[in-house]
């Protein structure tokens, strides 16, 4: 069963808890608070018993009373931020919509293979608690255990089983479930992998893959069009972001921030059974 | 009954309840529970029946179109020709006439003569397929109605992510769009979703959702609430957005969300320069959504064109509220 309250709600600090340390837009990092413990960066050494005895949300000053920090309660968004990298990753924008196409909502049973670095596992977990899970298949094994131990760091193994399998070779099948809602492949062939992963479908249940070339969506594309999957529907996503301040003549002036801007990512092709 | 999205093919989106006649082209069609969702129907004398496949044609490109002339002259047959046969004769039967009085057809490369036929059966047979309402459909097919009133599903997605939405967190949703941003955050969460029952406040589209207006999941919000109770504030609006979180903001504890949506990116960089400034929030983000759907099919793989709604999905501020005073 799911605890009380998932840590993406956390309002206090909690020992042992995994909170965001936020420096800077670009400088957001995991913590995981211990009792008397302390952490050192670029703006001096910071006691956790500290950060512990204010709520979330605070403005956390230094030993030194100089450099500060703001604490923030764990949410996806700032997890893929603040993520270690073991591979490339998926970001907000093409997550968003892989949930939102993909429909997962409480209660869903979803697969994913690669996990990757769990970017979008711990995005999936989200929106699929308090009883629904993710079984998500890695077969780097190295990738595979540090994904598990995030998991359980997170509070969040009752939802989701992460194992080292090489789904091309060995499929999807799990004694967890016995249908998937959806199924996600971020994998370098998934035109491969989809006559397996149809298998495991339920009828309606939606697919997605995503492919960084067009030559993977083609062939992707076509074995999808052969198994008989319905609504068939690539699309490229991307956040363009901007940044708005009033200038000398006291008029707001908004801008293209074109540093933060992400050019291409992949499409994302989406199917149903 | 609950709702689907009616998909003529290659024409507009609605909702739909599965019962009694709707329009599809210029022919009526009788639609019932028993339909399959996600597969084409044609309608042959006011009834559904299963489309066959829409045989994509799956290889390279051969043929070339040198001797094509277009002079609107290619079909033989009038206007008048063409509803006489497709009444006495049925779809079918037109497109093959229609094929064999068209002069240009056999000059056509294999995929040419492919759309001119997936043209001429969504015309005359009267194509269409039912979808489930899922959130993005409904936002989708209201906004392909009234871009305004609504959502583009891209935004929408981003929107539920930004605003931490699931099971169990305390949401406080301010809704300018009908009720698609309520019905999409009470579909992702389990408990009870507050309400700001505005000067605009509609919830029309709650239906599509499955929800009933006055559902116990749905309670009343006040600025007068106590302070800090919320995990997540969730705005739609196209009214000003810095007076709407003045108002609401002190209800979200710290480190709750913040995630607002406009059309109006004026709306949006006033809020993005407001919160920065007073520095109510951290990790303050001000974007545009922009997504584009692509046709995929051997050699031919382009951006899609008949995309009316062009690229931009409208604007978001996204951002963690924090308190200033120092620990
Ligand atoms: C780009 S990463 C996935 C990133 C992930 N979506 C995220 O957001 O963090 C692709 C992963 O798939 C794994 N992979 C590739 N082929 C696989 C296979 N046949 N079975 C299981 N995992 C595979 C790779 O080891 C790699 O870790």
């Amino acid at each position: 069963m799911q605890p009380a309250s998932c840590l993406f709600c956390d309002k206090s600090a909690n020992p042992s808890k995994t909170i965001m340390i936020y420096e800077n837009y670009n400088a957001i990092k995991p913590l995981v608070l211990k009792e008397h413990g302390f952490f050192n960066n670029r703006f001096g050494l910071f006691h956790h018993d500290r950060i512990i005895s204010t709520p979330l949300g605070s403005k956390v000053k230094e030993v030194k009373e100089k450099g500060y920090i703001y604490t923030l309660t764990t949410t996806p968004e700032l997890w893929t931020k603040g993520i270690s990298m073991r591979t490339q990753i998926l970001y907000r924008a093409d997550i968003s919509m892989i949930i939102g196409n993909l429909n997962i909502r409480p209660g869903s049973i979803v697969v994913e293979a690669g996990t990757g670095s769990a970017s979008l596992s711990i995005s999936i977990i989200r929106s699929l608690l308090p009883h629904g899970k993710l079984f998500t298949f890695e077969f780097n094994p190295g990738r595979a255990e540090e994904a598990k131990n995030e998991f359980i760091q997170l509070g969040l193994e009752n939802n989701v089983v992460s194992e080292c399998r090489d789904v091309l070779e060995n499929g999807f099948s799990h004694a967890g479930y016995t249908e998937a809602d959806a199924v996600f492949l971020d994998l370098p062939c998934p035109w491969n992998a989809v006559e397996k992963a149809k298998e495991i479908l339920k009828v309606e249940g939606n697919l997605c893959t995503f492919s960084p070339c067009i030559e993977q969506v083609q062939k992707t594309c076509q074995m999808l069009r052969k198994l008989d999957f319905q609504e068939i529907k690539t699309v490229e996503t991307l956040i363009r972001p901007y940044q708005a301040r009033t200038n000398e003549k006291g008029n707001l002036s908004i801008q293209m921030d074109a540093e933060q801007e992400r050019l291409h990512t992949g499409y994302l092709t989406f199917a149903i059974k | 009954m609950s709702w689907v999205v009616l998909q003529v093919m290659s024409g507009p989106r609605s909702l739909v309840q599965l019962r009694g006649k709707v329009k599809v082209g210029k022919q009526f069609v009788k639609l019932s529970p028993e339909l399959l969702y996600n597969r084409v129907y044609q309608v042959k004398n006011g009834e559904p029946e299963l489309a066959s496949g829409e045989d994509t044609y799956d290889g390279p490109v051969t043929g070339d179109n040198r001797g094509f002339i277009d002079d609107n002259t290619a079909q033989t047959l009038t206007s008048e020709e063409i509803i006489e046969i497709r009444n006495s004769e049925g779809g079918e039967a037109l497109i093959n006439t229609l094929v064999q009085n068209s002069k240009t057809f056999n000059m056509k490369t294999q995929f040419s003569q492919e759309k001119y036929l997936r043209k001429k059966k969504n015309k005359h047979l009267a194509l269409f397929k039912i979808l489930r309402a899922t959130p993005g459909n409904i936002a989708d097919t209201q906004y392909s109605q009234k871009p305004s009133k609504s959502i583009r599903s891209d935004a929408l997605h981003n929107l539920l992510a930004l605003g931490n939405i699931h099971s169990d967190c305390a949401v406080l949703v301010y809704d300018d769009i009908g009720g698609i941003l309520l019905g999409s955050v009470l579909e992702k969460t389990t408990g009870t979703v507050s309400v700001v029952r505005h000067a605009h406040y509609r919830d029309h589209n709650l239906k599509y959702f499955g929800i009933k207006v006055n559902s116990e999941r749905i309670s009343h919000v006040l600025p007068e609430n106590p302070a800090g109770t919320y995990d997540s504030l969730i705005v739609a609006s196209q009214e000003p957005l810095k007076e709407i979180l003045e108002k609401y903001l002190p209800l979200l504890r710290p480190s709750g969300t913040i995630s607002t949506y406009s059309q109006d990116l004026m709306q949006v960089a006033i809020v993005y320069e407001w919160l920065i400034k007073e520095t109510l929030a951290v990790n303050v983000c001000l974007e545009e959504i922009w997504t584009r759907e692509f046709q995929v099919l051997p050699e031919r793989t382009h951006p899609n064109m008949n995309s009316r709604q062009g690229s931009s999905g409208g604007y978001i501020v996204s951002g963690n509220k924090v308190i200033s005073e120092i620990s």
